[in-house]
This record gives C-alpha cells, structure tokens and sequence, in this order.
C-alpha cells in the first residue's frame, strides 16, 4: 500500500513539471474545443493530434492526450446544455435535463453541476484506477455476452425516462435507431444489410452524422418558426451562478454518488463505454428520484447523474487498457495504438516496466481534472454568453460547423447530405413529440446489444434461459425489466388509486345529494 | 369537483406518422425476411430486423389509436401540465418567410458544399443568413460573409488538419 502511494507521488512529481502541466492545459482547451465541435469527436480528435506527439517524450504525450480526453468529454457537455447538441454519445443523456435547465435561464447551473459531478467522479475514478485495478479487471473478466446484454437492457430501460408523455412514441424512435444500427456490414455473417448495393452504407450510418443531424438541424429547424429562436430566460451569467443552491446540492449530491458508481462498474468492462454508464445513470436516478416528473424538464439531478457516470467510466476505461492491454472504449483504443507508437506495451508490465509513464499518467488524470473545475468556473460564464448571440446568427454558425464536421468524417459530400436529411426528420421528431434521445439511444447501443444477443445464443445453443441461469446476468436482467416495468406499474397503482378516490367521491355526492 | 375538459385534437400529422411508421416497419419485415433468418452459430443477420420490423407494426398501431382518440379526464387530471399538442407548422405572423429561406439555403449548402467548395459555400450562406434571417446591415453582412471563411479555414485546415474541400473556389 506504501508502495502505491510512494509511486503515485512520484507520478505527481512527474506529471507536475512545468512542460507536462502545459501539455496539460493545452490538453484540456484542445479537447474542450474538440469536444464542443460538432463532427469532431474525442476518437477523432485524439487521433488527429496523435500524429503530433510522435516525436514527444511519451509521458508527456500520454498526458496531453489523456487531457484531450477529458476536456473532450466536456467540450461535449457544453454543446449538449447550450444548443442541444450532443457533442459526444456520452452527453446525449445530458440534453435531456442540461437543455431544459438552459431555456429556463439555469444554463450556468447546468455546466456548474457538470462540472462539480465530472470533478468529483472523474477523481474518484482515478483514485480507484490507481488502488483497485486488479479487482475492477477480476470483475470484468467475469462479464460474457449474457451479462453484456443484460446490462444494455438496463441501458435501455432510460427508455422509460426518455420517453416522456407517451411509450409508443419512445419505443418507436428507440426501434428505428435500433433498426438504422443494423444498417451496414454485418459482423457475425459477413452480410451487408440494407445496403442497396451502396458502397457508403456499409459502415452503416455514424452516430456523429444522426447526432448532429436529428439534435442540432431538427433543434435549429424548429426553433427557427419563432424569431429569436426559443425563448431562453436570460439571467446573471457570473461565475457564482454556477455554483448550485443548497437545495440543489441536496438533490443532487446522491446523483452524483450514484452516477459515479454506475460509471465506475460500467466503464470497466471493455467496449461498454461512458454512453451506456451515462443512460443507466440516468434512468437509475429517475428511478429512486423523489421528482421522477421532472426528469426531462430540468432536474438538476438528471444532468449530475450521467455526467458523473461518464467520467468515472473514462476513467475507468483506462483499466482494461493499463491490467489488461485491452482497449475499453474508442478512445482507449486511440490511445492503445499511440502506447505502441510511442514502444510501450499496455500491460501489467507497464508498471514495472515504466513506472514513470504509468504513474504520471495516473497523475495527469487528476491533474486534469482540477484544470477543467479551474478552466470551467471561469469559462461557463463565457460560454454560457454564447446564448445571448442572436438567434439566427448562432442557428447559421452551427448549420456551418455541422456541414464542415460531416464532411470531415470521411471526406464524403454524401455524409453532409445524410446528416441533414436526418435533420429534417429530426425535425419533423421534435414537432410530434419523438424523443431524439431515444433514437440514439437505440443506435448507439444496438450493435452491442445485437451482437451479445446472437453470441449469447450461440454459446448456449438456442437456448434462451441462458440470461437467467448465469448469475451476474440473472440479477441484471431481473433489474432491467423491473426498471422498464415500474413506471408503468406505478401509473397503473396511481391510476387505479385516483379512480377509486374519484368513485369515493361520486358516491359521497350521491349520497349527501340523495339525503336533501 | 370540476376536472376541466380537454378538447381532443385529431393531428392529421400524427396520423401521417404514425402510418409512416407503420409503412417502414412493413417494408422492414419484407428486407429482412430476404436475410437468413438463422444460421450455423445461432440467429442469422435477418433475426433482429425481422422482429424489429414487426415491433414497429404493432407500435403503429398504437400510435394510430392514440393519435385518433380524445384524451380521457383520466389523462388530463394526472398530467396536468401537458400542454395541448400544437399543430405541426406553427408561425408567428412573419416568421415564415425567414424560417423557409433559412431550410432552403441549409438544404443547398449542403448540397453544393463540395461543388462550390467551401468559401464559397460558406459565404453564399452567410450572406444569405445575415441579410435575410437575421437582418442585419449590409455591412455586417459582408463581413461575416467575408471573414467567416478565413476564420473557419484557419481553424479547421490549419489548426485542426481537417478535410475540407478548397476548390473550386480558393486563394
């Protein structure tokens, strides 16, 4: 134990010279401007700036671009809040609450809660990476495809949350994401569905392109009807008003708790990511929620809960990467490849090996960390200022940003064409009442979904009980349909409830009518 | 105890939609159906489209009989502050116009990007924007047009080394 701090001090001592503190901040701001970008991913945005550090001392590297990550993540949130557009998978549950929050003139509350949840799980992640590594990876390796499943089954139970007003009208925007998901090359057989003989289509539709098509072109589309856009409460945008009430702490402190925690279990286990962490988070919160109504119009909670799940699994899905050599996320992977460019094997060997390395990383994590809480108390109120730019101007900056992202992704004009074709569906969504989230939520996790399905039952041979006889699978599929039935359930109980007060009622007004 | 009464709306958009729907997860079951529906290891390629499509098929219904019925007192006394669903195009007096130039030129922009290439396309957009949505002066609107380009081209093509297509139109 001695030994891990005595090394983790050393890591401090490393990630702290003046050249690794400024590949750091230039980290941080790179990624925060990377991350608000539509189009421009943390994946894309770490691999573009790989190529950079190619000649740079590969601790210094890491660390640059372990702060890339993090400010990514945030850059994400930032246009998640203020416009409705989720710069990331990861931050699509928090448009739910974070946009609300922001027409109601509490856009600086949103980003503070952000940022205080992010900080608070993003440190608890490190501290956990760093103490408990070996059993986070004992753990995860105890996760096959049944137990893959069911927690994206969990994952989809934030359905309930997004759904809003009617069921029918979420599952179906969760069905046809799920269906746009299937799109492409399909792994297992080697067959390309739906392509139609399209070359383009057979990597399937990227959720960048539907993102920033049905988020932001359907936001903008529909705020435009109205001159001046939506109306957006305009109120004090200093820094202290990012800062959350004492209520508000209150509310959302356990949030925050929990939400790291998901993060944590969820970001450890490779290839399930911060996006599946975030929406558990959400949906778990809205759950055990005293407010459940007020989920998806403002609940502070709703914005701590997924945005502290998303960073405890990024930090968490350095795990996998450090024990195990394994990427946990696209990002890790990016990271995985500069490991190699760099001539370091991910590993448990790489603390032996290179202590400096490893720990400083570990160091620069939280080091990071308090950059973004420093950088975010003074930057939200400028961002937060971005929304008193006129309307239609802002509309046409990010009508521009979304066309020169699409077509960055591969080069291909078609790509900027897709992108607002599924604007005006997003469009014609957000008229009708489809939930976008939902949309994305099934394109985001049915890949995943699907392929430990079928593995699942190829493992068993057909054999669907196979969900409910292993035990780590058996408890999550257990909570993830009690999770998509409960609110159903409680508003039968209300219902029923309501009607026999209302028939109580009725029969006291006969009663005292007939007696006159 | 008075529960006051909701009018029902019958949305023909919703109904639109909800036949749209139901329109897609037909054609889905008939694409999927041509995919092997099983296979050695376990569930082919056409399993999860084909049940998917029937989802759909059977939520369109759902969504046919909710678009079409008139809410009960049930409904409106529980969620109190649903807002009676609005008509699908709803303009302020005088918002149409900017609103259709606004869809037309985001629409040709991203037809033309490649064609016109990006400075151009951008500017085009621009000027558009700022002198018939935001009415600005024509000052302000060359401005942007003008320094919008040069800004987006530093930072994209040299800071972040994006791809971006310079001709045909380019300095």
């Amino acid at each position: 134990m001695i030994d891990v701090f005595q090394d983790l001090g050393n890591g401090f001592s490393v990630a702290l010279t003046p050249t690794n503190i400024l590949f750091a901040f230039i980290g941080v701001v790179a990624g925060m401007i990377i991350g608000a970008l539509p189009g421009i991913g943390t994946v894309v945005g770490v691999s573009l700036l790989l190529p950079l550090t190619f000649d740079m001392d590969p601790t210094s590297a890491i660390i640059m671009l372990a702060a890339i990550y993090y400010g990514a993540q945030y850059g994400g949130t930032i246009t998640s809040v203020l416009i409705n557009m989720p710069g990331e998978a990861a931050t699509v549950a928090t448009t739910l609450d974070g946009y609300q929050m922001a027409l109601q003139g509490r856009a600086a509350k949103a980003l503070g809660i952000a940022t205080i949840g992010s900080f608070i799980a993003g440190t608890v992640g490190v501290i956990v990476v760093t103490l408990l590594s070996p059993l986070l990876t004992t753990y995860a390796l105890r996760f096959g495809p049944p137990e893959y499943f069911a927690l994206i089954l969990l994952g989809f139970t934030a359905l309930g949350a997004v759904a809003g007003s009617s069921l029918a009208k979420g599952l179906t925007s969760v069905v046809v994401g799920l269906l746009l998901s299937t799109v492409g090359l399909d792994i297992m057989s080697g067959r390309s569905r739906f392509t139609f003989g399209e070359d383009w289509l057979i990597s399937g539709f990227s959720f960048l392109l539907v993102a920033i098509g049905v988020f932001g072109i359907g936001e903008i589309l529909d705020g435009m009807m109205t001159p001046g856009g939506h109306p957006i409460i305009k109120t004090s945008l200093s820094w202290r008003s990012s800062l959350p009430s004492a209520a508000e702490w209150v509310r959302s402190r356990w949030a925050i708790v929990r939400g790291t925690l998901i993060g944590l279990l969820v970001g450890a286990l490779p290839g399930a990511g911060s996006t599946l962490a975030s929406f558990i988070a959400y949906s778990v919160e809205r759950n055990v929620s005293k407010h459940p109504k007020e989920f998806g119009k403002g609940a502070i909670e709703g914005v701590a809960a997924p945005e502290s799940a998303n960073n405890s699994a990024s930090a968490a899905a350095m795990i996998p990467l450090l024990t195990l050599g394994v990427p946990g996320s696209g990002t890790t992977a990016v990271l995985l490849g500069g490991f190699l460019l760099w001539g370091l094997r991910p590993g448990p060997l790489l603390f032996t090996q290179h202590p400096d390395f490893a720990w400083g990383l570990i160091a620069s994590m939280y080091i990071g960390n308090v950059m973004l809480v420093l950088l975010n108390i003074f930057a939200t109120p400028l961002f937060a200022s971005l929304l008193w730019v006129p309307y239609a101007i802002q509309a046409a900056f990010v009508v521009l940003f979304s066309v020169v992202g699409a077509y960055s992704l591969n080069n291909n004009p078609l790509d900027v064409v897709v992108m607002i074709a599924f604007g005006i569906l997003g469009f014609a969504m957000k008229r009708l009442d489809y939930p976008a989230a939902g949309l994305i939520l099934g394109l985001v996790l049915g890949p995943l979904a699907e392929k430990s399905l079928r593995q699942s039952l190829t493992l068993s041979r057909g054999d669907w009980s196979i969900f409910f006889t292993r035990p780590i699978a058996a408890v999550l599929m257990v909570l993830a349909v009690a999770a998509l039935l409960w609110p159903l359930a409680r508003k039968a109980l209300v219902r029923s409830a309501r009607n026999r007060e209302m028939r109580n009622v009725e029969r006291e007004v006969q009663r005292s009518g007939g007696e006159e | 105890m008075l529960i006051l009464e909701r009018e029902g709306t019958v949305r023909i958009a919703e109904i639109v939609a909800a036949l749209c729907v139901a329109l897609f997860g037909a054609t889905t079951i008939a694409l999927a159906s041509q995919l092997p529906y099983g296979a050695d290891y376990g569930p082919g390629p056409g399993f999860l489209p084909f049940w998917l499509g029937i989802t759909l098929v059977v939520l369109s219904a759902f969504l046919l009989r909710d678009a079409v019925r008139t809410p009960s007192d049930a409904d409106s006394a529980e969620d109190p502050d649903a807002a009676s669903p609005a008509p699908f195009f709803h303009f302020v007096p005088g918002a149409f116009t900017p609103w259709l130039i606004f869809v037309v030129s985001t629409v040709t922009v991203s037809l033309l990007f490649e064609r016109l290439g990006f400075a151009l396309s951008t500017g085009l957009f621009m000027l558009v924007t700022m002198r018939w949505i935001a009415r600005q002066s024509w000052r302000s609107t060359i401005l942007f047009a003008v320094v919008t380009p040069i800004v987006l081209y530093i930072g994209f093509v040299r800071i972040l080394k994006v791809p971006i297509p310079l001709e045909p139109v380019w300095f």
